[in-house]
Order: structure tokens, then sequence, then C-alpha cells
């Protein structure tokens, strides 16, 4: 397995064994092996999981099972685990998903990342291994080991994104409360992006409506609304041609901060940033729907989900005729809602401070000559 | 009686507040929101306002402290803010804007009357 993936895997919570439609277990992460005593190789014991594991792969539909799991020590109570079998990566494959509640988020966001996996991750494979096999017969031919490279580097573009996808996915690591100034941000992220805008012979314009704008102040990850940024300008500036200016505006629009990519074309597919580029379909057959690069179509995902999870939204806008892409933010506090974890600790502090307080103001008034 | 405008988004943090300044003798005005608490504080002209610093809206607590430490007719205005964030940067954040006080919430209520009596009588 690659080491990229075999790193998502052995990262998702909760437990996941991937198994053959025998039930032979082909992975199992760390959280997986605790809980069932399982490791690659072996075969899946309880039966009703290995009929679950059947069905999914025949059926093609995820199961609900509950599953005898491993005594934590030896003599101690076998634990029920309660199982969610979902349909692999190929034909006669299947994941289990082990926790205490995987029918809820944690089974519905690893449905969701199978899904990536599955629909975006085959082509670039697909495309890398027809490479390599050109490149094997063509012996060394210099073209051929320039497209295997190409090729590969999308491949490994792609993974590194699902990573970034899966370890935002439970987003604890989007639990950061940084300040940021948007406008500095948006400085930062073009440092970034401008060696790929010089090389594809692109410029852009910045604008900011009205001054106090620069000051926006958002709250949340530092980390990861950089990357939001980052995904969406190095798309549109994928998508731009060379000697085009792409126009970024920043507007505040009350609690709200948008960023306005004017008429890019950022995570459009191809036919409507170019639709003369396009290849007539052949005769009788229609044409295929146009569809984003893999590694766009992920970056995109990954962004959606960032933005979300701070209140926010991407979205795309019909301006006079302009198509634009808008990241939309909430500005001034962050969207996480912990203020009720805040409160119990400022009420706990005044109960503990309460008395001292009012024996404190008795003694002032005491002092003072009034009655209390 | 001196005058304190107190802004903060959240209604119970800003009860415990009122309740805990309740008990000196202190004229109380209330803002939920960085903007309204600016215009609140061009209106009642207080001695001291205690500012949120994470406030949903257009500004935050030390974008308001930055607009009355900037404005002539508002500077002597002492300013509290009021935070979750207590690491270094967030300090140096708060006396970047100008703020005259840092308390880190939790804050205890004894803690609150005693910088802003310190305050208010610096400024007297």
């Amino acid at each position: 397995m690659h080491s990229s993936l075999a790193e998502l895997l052995e990262n998702l919570k909760p437990g996941l064994l991937w198994v053959s439609r025998e039930g032979v277990v082909r992975y199992a992460n760390g959280d997986a092996s605790a809980r069932t005593g399982l490791a690659p190789g072996r075969k899946l014991y309880d039966p009703d999981l290995a009929r679950a594991v059947t069905a999914a792969v025949t059926g093609r539909t995820p199961r609900a099972v509950t599953a005898m799991g491993t005594p934590a020590q030896q003599g101690g109570a076998v634990p029920e685990l309660k199982c969610r079998v979902i349909p692999g990566l190929s034909q006669d494959d299947a994941f289990v998903l082990i926790g205490n509640d995987p029918g809820a988020d944690h089974g519905e966001a690893f449905d969701n990342l199978m899904m990536v996996i599955r629909s975006d991750l085959k082509d670039p494979l697909d495309r890398a291994q027809s490479s390599l096999l050109m490149a094997r017969q063509s012996a060394g031919d210099a073209h051929a080991i320039d497209a295997l490279a190409n090729d590969v580097d999308d491949v490994l573009q792609t993974l590194r994104k699902l990573i970034d996808l899966a370890s935002v996915w439970g987003s604890s690591s989007l639990l950061a409360n940084d300040r940021i100034e948007l406008w500095t941000l948006l400085k930062e992220v073009w440092g970034e992006t401008e060696p790929l805008a010089l090389q594809r012979g692109l410029k852009v314009r910045f604008r900011a409506s009205g001054t106090s704008d620069k000051q926006t102040a958002l709250y949340g990850s530092h980390q990861w609304l950089k990357r939001v940024f980052v995904e969406c300008m190095e798309a549109a500036v994928r998508s731009g041609r060379s000697g085009d200016t792409l126009e970024i505006e920043h507007r505040q629009m009350g609690p709200r901060a948008l960023v306005v990519f004017r008429d890019c074309g950022a995570f459009a597919p191809p036919a409507t940033q170019d639709a003369v580029s396009m290849p007539a379909a052949p005769r009788g057959k229609p044409a295929a729907a146009p569809r984003l690069a893999a590694r766009d179509q992920i970056g995109l995902k990954l962004c959606r989900h960032i933005v979300s999870l701070h209140g926010g939204q991407l979205r795309e806008e019909e301006e006079g005729g302009l198509r634009n892409f808008l990241i939309d933010l909430p500005t001034g506090a962050p969207h996480r809602n912990d203020h009720s974890q805040l409160d119990v600790a400022q009420a706990q502090q005044y109960a503990r401070d309460l008395a001292a307080l009012m024996s404190r103001a008795r003694t002032r008034k005491a002092a003072a000559g009034t009655p209390n | 009686m001196k005058r304190i405008l107190i802004v903060e988004d959240q209604a119970d943090i800003r009860k415990l507040i009122r309740m805990t300044l309740e008990f000196e003798d202190y004229e109380i005005h209330e803002a939920s929101e960085g903007t309204q608490g600016l215009h609140l504080a061009r209106g009642v002209r207080p001695d001291l306002m205690l500012l949120d610093v994470m406030m949903p809206g257009e500004m935050d607590g030390l974008q308001v402290c930055q607009a009355i430490k900037s404005d002539v007719s508002l500077k002597s205005i002492k300013v509290v803010l009021l935070t979750a964030r207590g690491q270094a940067r967030d300090r140096e954040a708060g006396q970047t804007a100008g703020a005259d006080e840092y308390l880190v919430k939790p804050f205890s209520p004894l803690q609150l009357i005693d910088v802003i009596e310190q305050l208010l009588s610096v400024a007297a």
C-alpha cells in the first residue's frame, strides 16, 4: 500500500478494517487491531460480521452489524462492537468501521471520503499506470518519461490533498482561535501563489472596498484558512490564460467578509473555462459532462469543509454577466460555539468569589456610614 | 457617578459583569457588539469600557479599542480588554491597540473591581 494511503487510513477514526470478500483482513489500523485483535492476513472470526462483509461486497451497499470484539484484558468481558460495513475500493473488498456509534458522523464522513477516493483517485492512477507502461515500452524515451513524471506528480498531489482532507474531517485540528487579519492573510497567500502566477504569465490585482476593510479580523485556524485561500488562488491562477489579470476583491458585508475572485473560472470544469478548447464529441455519442481535475475536486471539497467549519461558505455568483467565485466568512468572533464551557468556568469563578465580593461591599458601606 | 460601558456579545457574561458592578456605584451601559459599542461610547462618553475581544460583527474588541484610542475626543476613556485568549502575543496585540488593562476569562469579580478602581483612581 502507498505510504500516503496507509497514513490516511491509520489516522482515521473510528477503527478501520479493510477486508476481502472472504473476510481476510488486508489492513487494520491501530484502533481496529486493539478492538478486534485482528491483523493483516487473519480472517474475521465473528460470523455476523463476515456475513455483513459478504453482503456489502455483493450488494455494494453499507451494512450495520454488531460484532464481538476482543477483551481489553485477559479474562475481561468480551465487548460488543458496533460496526458499519461499506463497499471498498474494488468489487471484492469492503471496509469495516468500528466505533461507539459508527453510523453517525464518522461513518458518513468516511463514506464521503471513500467516495472521493473511488471517484477521484481512479483516473489519475489509471493515467499513471498507462504512462508507466508507455515509458517501459519506449525504453527511456524523454517524452514518455516526462509524461510519466507528470502523471505520477498528479497522483501524489491528489494523495496529499486526500490526507489533508482526512485530517480536517474530524475538525479537531480546526479548534484554533487565531486572530487572522484578512488583508495580511491575502498578502501571505499571494507570496505563496506568485511563483505559479509568474510561471503562467498572469497578473493579480487585489482590491478592498474601503480602507478599514484591510483590518477585518477573522477568528479560527490560521493554518487551514490559509490553505483555503491558497487552494482557491491556485485554482484561479491555473484556470487563467497567459496575459490575463486575475481580480481578487475583498468586501465587508456587515458581519461577514467576502473575498471575490472575479470571473476567474476557479474550480470550474474546463468546458466552462474555455469552450473552444474542448474536443467535439464523436457523432452519435453525447458529450461527456466536463469534469474537474481530481486535485481540484478534492481541493474544492477540502476548502468547502474548512470554510463551513468556520461558519462560512464557498459559492458562485453571477454579477453583470460575470461568474464570480466567493469565499464568505463571518468576522469578529469564532464560529465554534464553546461559549457554554466558558460561561460555566466564569460562573464557577463568580460563585467562588461572590461571598468575598458581598462582604467587601458590606464593609465599605459600613465604613462609609451607609446602612446596609 | 462614574460611567462604565460593557461591550460583550455573551449576554450571560454581560449579566455577571453588571452584577459585579452593581455592588459599587457606577452608571452602567451595555452593548452586545463592537460597532454598537463604539457608537454608544461616542454618545455616553464613559469613563471606562469593558471590552470583549472576540465579538461577531464588523469590529472585534481590538479594533474598537484602536478606534477609541486614536480618536482625540475618546482616548481618555480607560479600556479593559476581556478575553479568553491569554497568550503573550494576545496581550501584546492588546497593548498595541492601546488597551489600559487586559483580563483573561474566566476572571474573578474581585480582580475586575480592583482593576476598575485602580484605573478610575488614576484617571481622577
